[in-house]
């Protein structure tokens, strides 16, 4: 396993609807990546789609694994490089569940996939007309290390970001779709779910604007003490390297304790309020 | 509403006058060829041989005429558009498609044929060819370049979330056929929604303020 290693966060803006221009897309921002060094390629939520696409997205939506995962198995084959990126995916079971889920593609093919939990219905936001949340949190074990897979309003809910803290992931990646209007949030709590969490944490937001909604961007590397260690340009697109350097969680752990100091008897009392609220 | 000369058909006249009797409506008659004239001397870049540009100022001129009506009347504008025309964009941004409300714009061409025979129009309205009316000799199945009958199965699958080859095999028509309409609806959203606003705060004019059409 690399204990360092170098991640491209790739910003882009989507063509709505347009899978193959926005695989093209991807694909040349993979072996750009590729060819400056990076184990590992972080694209937007629903990059493969845009955003929005609303009614047209029971068309756009595919099996994981299905032709576009295949596509982009190729290409992680051929550049040896570990790839993430967010897509609607339809059930196995039935014909119109579907889920805004994240992908993990490595060197060898498809690693795993993540259905985002929380599923923003208000505001703008119809997630829940569409999607049907997941109920498990993602991580995996690779050559990366422990990766673990969030996706946007699932940062707004700590329990996300712990739990997959928890289970072992110390590069905690966010993949997000957040338009400029909730910036400052994600500026706050992207840094917050780092540090209470000791972990890396890479979020990756959209670039762009679709059906009025301009996407801030902002992609950020952060460490596990809080610090951005490298941050993409607001609103447009922009591709930015960071270093992932997991003995630093060791030396930070020791100052910040909070996975040491955590009260598991708290969270029956958390689940009991929450039901009563 | 009279429409104006180049593009008036004394049988058009006739079959308003009919329904109107029919159900009891008051009619007056206005001539608006005079205000296009005005128009088109009063702009600069007017262009004659611009067809679409020019009908879009007829049918425009009428939406005016309608309003100043209600306006003045304290009446409503009531749209006659139907469904197939509005899928495909075969109508004028802020012309023939302003209304204040519009009862048959969610029945397909040929559904509003049927209703208008079970209510007793007269065959000759009900199968006369669809026509704008914005210059002599424009119909309707000519411009879109195919019938109601097919375009309306057409568009009745892709409503139902139907692919386009699932809707070619079943109506044994060529995809190349269902997907030319498909284009054409898509293409078309932007004239049927409310003006595209940036997102720039809380809530949202035409994006997410969610309010009762009449609060109060």
């Amino acid at each position: 396993m690399k204990e360092v290693f170098n991640i491209a966060l790739a910003q882009i803006s989507c063509k709505q609807a347009d899978k193959a221009e926005n695989l093209t897309k991807i694909r040349k921002i993979v072996a750009k990546a590729k060819r400056q060094g990076a184990e590992l390629v972080i694209f937007p939520e629903l990059s493969l789609t845009g955003y929005v696409v609303r009614d047209e997205i029971y068309e756009l939506a595919e099996r994981i694994p299905g032709p576009s995962t295949k596509t982009m198995e190729e290409v992680t084959k051929k550049n040896q490089i570990h790839l993430i990126f967010g897509m609607p995916e339809i059930s196995d079971k039935t014909e119109a569940t579907l889920h805004n889920s994240a992908v993990l593609i490595g060197p060898e093919g498809f690693i795993g996939k993540y259905h985002k939990m929380y599923l923003p219905t208000h505001s703008i936001f119809e997630e829940k007309r569409y999607f049907r949340p997941g109920y498990q949190t993602a991580v995996f074990d690779t050559e990366l290390g422990k990766l673990g897979l969030i996706i946007c309003y699932d940062i707004y809910f700590p329990e996300v970001t712990r739990l997959t803290r928890l289970k072992g992931a110390e590069l905690i990646v966010c993949i997000s779709a957040s338009p400029g209007v909730r910036r400052s949030f994600f500026e706050v709590l992207t840094v917050a779910r780092a540090i209470e969490n000791t972990a890396f944490l890479a979020f990756v937001n959209l670039a762009g604007i679709q059906d009025g909604l301009q996407f801030w961007g902002g992609s950020r590397l952060i460490g596990p003490s809080g610090r951005i260690l490298v941050q993409a340009k607001y609103d447009e697109d922009d591709f930015v390297m960071g270093e992932v350097n997991y003995p630093d969680i060791r030396s930070i752990e020791a100052f910040v304790p909070t996975l040491k100091d955590l009260r598991p008897e708290l969270f029956d009392h958390l689940k009991k309020s929450a039901e009563e609220l | 509403m009279l429409f104006e000369k180049e593009a008036r058909r004394t049988e058009d006249i006739r079959h308003a006058e009919i329904v109107a009797k029919e159900f009891g409506f008051k009619t007056e008659t206005v001539d608006i060829t005079p205000t296009l004239e005005s128009f088109y001397r009063s702009a600069p870049i007017f262009d004659p041989t611009d067809k679409l540009s020019k009908g879009n100022v007829k049918a425009r001129t009428r939406m005016i005429y309608l309003y100043y009506y209600a306006n003045r009347l304290h009446f409503i504008v009531c749209g006659s558009s139907d469904k197939s025309e509005t899928m495909m964009g075969y109508f004028t941004k802020w012309g023939d498609v302003a209304a204040d409300i519009s009862p048959i714009m969610d029945l397909y061409k040929t559904q509003v044929r049927k209703l208008a025979q079970y209510i007793g129009i007269p065959a000759e309205i009900v199968e006369k060819p669809s026509s704008p009316a914005l210059w002599p000799g424009q119909f309707a199945e000519n411009e879109l370049g195919i019938k109601y009958e097919q375009l309306d199965l057409i568009l009745f699958g892709l409503e139902r979330f139907m692919r386009t080859e699932e809707i070619a095999v079943q109506l044994r028509m060529e995809k190349h056929l269902i997907d030319e309409v498909k284009h054409r609806w898509l293409a078309a959203e932007h004239k049927r929604r409310m003006l595209l606003t940036a997102k720039l705060e809380y809530r949202t004019v035409g994006a997410d303020f969610r309010l009762q059409r009449n609060p109060l």
